[in-house]
């Protein structure tokens, strides 16, 4: 039986429908034209209807969010979601939550798609174990790639058509959806105990360089048709003057279409009294002016957090300048990981700049089709802090309050006390839903029109923008409700969006087999994610170019 | 069974009838206070349990005013992050006695568990104010991470008291196990027996301070009994850390040196 939703007014970005009082129909899964006559009924009055929310970026899986989880007893003792209120599987909350209250967190807030953005290789069959729990969404995994030796090994000799093959290879043997890159080669000389401070610089071991590391992978993602483009995390991130890094890192792509992650994080300037400064307007000029960046923001909010990042040094880094527990994980050939709890302070002079940093990140860019709403979680801000965000976006006032409670010496310092911009509902439409799947190359998700994925969030409208996206007064998933006015229903299970490059790896499957017997720990027979992992496994085309 | 609820905070304004309808966690089931209590009286800000209550969880969590008088013994984080008040228990408590606690008082008359004043696991500070005094002995960790307030132990502790420590004062009035003060940075560890200390401590002197007489003289009006003026042997650690803390040992007739 399918569902109606009447009259609520219908954003619906990727049709450029703001506010249009439609009814939308849906029906085994899908939106359909005609429910048919015997459909449920949902009336909407008062309320927006958008597609389900799309998180492009969030750490909720793998093995280093279990060593967050591990690591910090004293993050799980806020927020239960207990059986007793009706939830099917109790959890503990907090930063890391469990699975299940990850789950159920999301659909609460009117998301029904999130992919889990650095997965090493090794760590997929971790990471699908654990998506395999988390209802009430689809979901999908990225594969780090930037510090894998078997490339730089390719690299060094030239060899760009195996690169191609090992990339098919490894996408179909960790049913990833796209690729990530951290800190390209940085992982990899932190276990020299070095890092990379600059695109050109050499590894150590490798006749290689961040920029060709990065250039090889995303001219490989190409051939291979993978619908996401490259994901990048660039080098020297979260320290000050890392912008210089990352603009050389756009301008080195020459027009190859690239995704930033976290830019908040690469935002920083060394100017001022304190050296440490907001260049965020650059950066947003920067993206204003090349169409094939797109970025996600990773806002920080204030408090207390954990950060979960593949670039180990970064967070040994953070470990020496706050003191705080620190784990570090090497991933043997692949990618490092490291993860230590934060406090961002509002009285904290480099967190009040980080926090403006953000914000003016959302309102320097212009086209809201390529910038996109994350908080990095958790490194920024867990995600269930994003109706908070939104509204600091969409209410110029309730920002200037927030503007008056930083530390004063930031307050004075930062470009977003000039910044009058107010998102609207049809842009906070696209950095939550519509620009996301679009960047993500999903074509039934984020949006309305006929076929499209029955996802759909029904928020009830709200001066507070805050409370109007925290309780969507419905939320649907494959065309059935599953939360309303905040608080889940029903459970249901999501499918994990997989690719499966054409290009095969028969040039390099002996190679393959000799580098596992000497370096790895892992026979290759044992290395491959099977299906069987998937519960609902959704495979989605990559679009191949004819000529490699 | 988790009685957070049972706080004059959350009683003070309510019927009998209200508070036989309060929720309290039996296990994971949802359970009500009349489930398990009898309750009587007027409404006022003064709370008795009486009963055997060895497995009640969380008495007087988070209350900020008025008293909660527990006859017989109390469990887990009785008082935990407590921020005003007072609470009094003739029996003795599980561990995590005042967990977290922020100010007012807790009085115990028997024994309590270990991580008296602590911190709850992973957490970097444990108590931050307030003032703890147990007739009895204590277990493991006493004060462990204490940030501020007072402790004071009647009779002896376990090992590890003052573990952590950032600041605050703990006083044990009987003999404390090993390793007192183990990575402590700041704060004080007044001690009335002779006890094996840590390597990383390093005696500098011998004091006689009205600091230590007046943290006495507080203890006697919460009703502890100890010795009258003396002087202290000052040990100063932990070298591990900062090195700002420091164990006072009551000098005894062993180690009297004659001025």
């Amino acid at each position: 039986m399918g569902i109606r939703i009447e009259n609520g007014e219908v954003i619906d970005p990727a049709h450029g429908e703001n506010r249009v009082r439609r009814t939308i129909h849906m029906k085994d899964g899908r939106i359909v034209a005609d429910a048919g006559l015997d459909a449920t009924v949902i009336d909407a009055t008062g309320c927006v209807v958008m597609a389900g929310g799309v998180d492009i970026h969030t750490h909720v899986a793998g093995p280093k969010v279990n060593f967050a989880r591990l690591m910090r007893p004293e993050d799980h003792r806020y927020e239960h979601v207990s059986r007793e209120d009706g939830y099917e599987r109790s959890g503990t909350g907090g930063v890391a939550a469990t699975t299940y209250t990850t789950g159920y967190r999301y659909c609460e807030m009117g998301y029904t798609t999130i992919v889990e953005p650095a997965v090493p290789p090794l760590g997929a069959r971790h990471a699908h174990e654990e998506l395999a729990d988390i209802p009430q969404v689809d979901k999908a995994i990225f594969t780090l790639l930037g510090n894998s030796e078997i490339i730089f090994q390719y690299l060094a000799k030239g060899e760009m058509s195996k690169i191609n093959e090992y990339i098919s290879w490894i996408m179909d043997a960790t049913k990833a959806y796209s690729v990530k890159i951290v800190n390209p080669g940085g992982a990899n000389m932190w276990k020299y105990r070095a890092d990379i401070h600059d695109i050109d610089q050499k590894l150590c071991d490798f006749d290689t360089t961040p920029r060709q590391i990065v250039l090889a992978i995303a001219d490989a993602m190409a051939t291979l048709g993978l619908p996401h483009p490259l994901h990048l995390h660039c080098n020297n991130l979260g320290v000050p003057d890392s912008y210089k890094t990352a603009i050389a890192t756009a301008e080195a792509m020459e027009g190859r279409p690239l995704h930033l992650t976290h830019l908040q994080f690469s935002s920083y300037g060394a100017s001022g009294k304190r050296k440490f400064s907001s260049e965020a307007p650059r950066l947003a000029q920067m993206v204003n002016d090349n169409r094939n960046i797109t970025i996600d923001v990773g806002q920080v909010l204030f408090g207390k957090t954990t950060t979960i990042t593949a670039d180990g040094p970064f967070e040994f880094h953070l470990h020496k300048l706050t003191g705080s527990k620190w784990y570090n994980g090497d991933v043997e050939c692949e990618d490092g990981c490291g993860v230590v709890p934060y406090d961002y302070k509002r009285t904290s002079f480099v967190n009040s700049i980080q926090w403006a940093a953000g914000l003016e990140l959302f309102l320097l860019i212009d086209d809201p089709w390529r910038v996109y709403l994350t908080t990095d979680h958790p490194n920024g801000a867990p995600f269930i802090t994003y109706p908070h965000l939104i509204r600091l976006l969409m209410d110029k006032d309730f920002r200037r309050e927030h503007v008056e409670r930083i530390s004063a010496e930031a307050a004075a310092e930062i470009p977003l006390k000039t910044l009058d911009r107010e998102y609207t509902l049809y842009e906070i439409a696209i950095i939550t839903r519509a620009g996301a799947a679009k960047r993500l190359g999903l074509v039934n998700k984020g949006h309305l029109g006929v076929g499209a994925d029955a996802d759909v969030a029904v928020y009830r409208i709200s001066p507070d923008y805050e409370e109007m996206f925290a309780k969507p007064a419905w939320v649907l998933k494959d065309g059935e409700v599953v939360a309303k006015e905040g608080k889940v229903t029903r459970q249901v299970f999501g499918r994990t969006l997989y690719v499966h490059p054409e290009r095969g790896f028969a040039d390099i499957k002996g190679e393959l087999a000799d580098f596992f017997e000497s370096y790895y720990t892992v026979n290759i027979n044992n290395y491959p994610v099977g299906l069987e992992y998937l519960p609902r496994p959704e495979l989605i085309p990559c679009q191949v170019k004819q000529n490699d | 069974m988790e009685a957070d609820l049972v706080t004059p905070d959350n009683l003070h304004d309510k019927s009998n009838d209200e508070i036989r309808r309060q929720t309290v966690y039996w296990g994971n089931k949802k359970k009500t206070i009349g489930d398990f209590f009898q309750v009587e009286g007027e409404k006022s800000d003064r709370i008795t349990i009486a009963g055997n209550c060895a497995k009640v969880k969380l008495i007087g969590h988070k209350m900020s005013f008025g008293a909660v008088h527990v006859k017989g013994n109390a469990g887990y984080n009785t008082g935990s992050y407590m921020t005003g008040g007072r609470i009094t228990i003739d029996g003795n408590t599980a561990d995590y006695l005042g967990a977290m606690m922020e100010g007012g008082l807790i009085h115990l008359k028997g024994n309590a568990g270990h991580f008296v004043g602590g911190a709850y696991k992973g957490e970097t500070a444990g108590m931050t104010g307030g003032e703890i005094v147990v007739e009895g002995n204590a277990g493991h960790e006493t004060g462990g991470f204490m940030r501020r307030g007072l402790i004071g132990i009647g009779g002896d502790t376990g090992d590890f008291a003052g573990i952590f420590m950032l600041a605050g004062t703990i006083v044990v009035l009987g003999r404390a196990g090993e390793r007192v003060g183990a990575n402590m940075r700041r704060g004080s560890i007044i001690l009335m027996k002779q006890t094996r200390l840590l390597p990383s401590f390093f005696q500098n002197g011998v004091v006689s301070t009205p600091a230590v007489e007046m943290i006495l003289a507080r203890l006697r009006t919460l009703g502890m009994n100890p010795p009258s003026a003396g002087r202290y042997v000052r040990h100063t650690g932990d070298a591990n850390t900062i090195a700002r803390g420091e164990i006072l040992v009551r000098e005894g007739n062993r180690n009297r040196v004659e001025a």
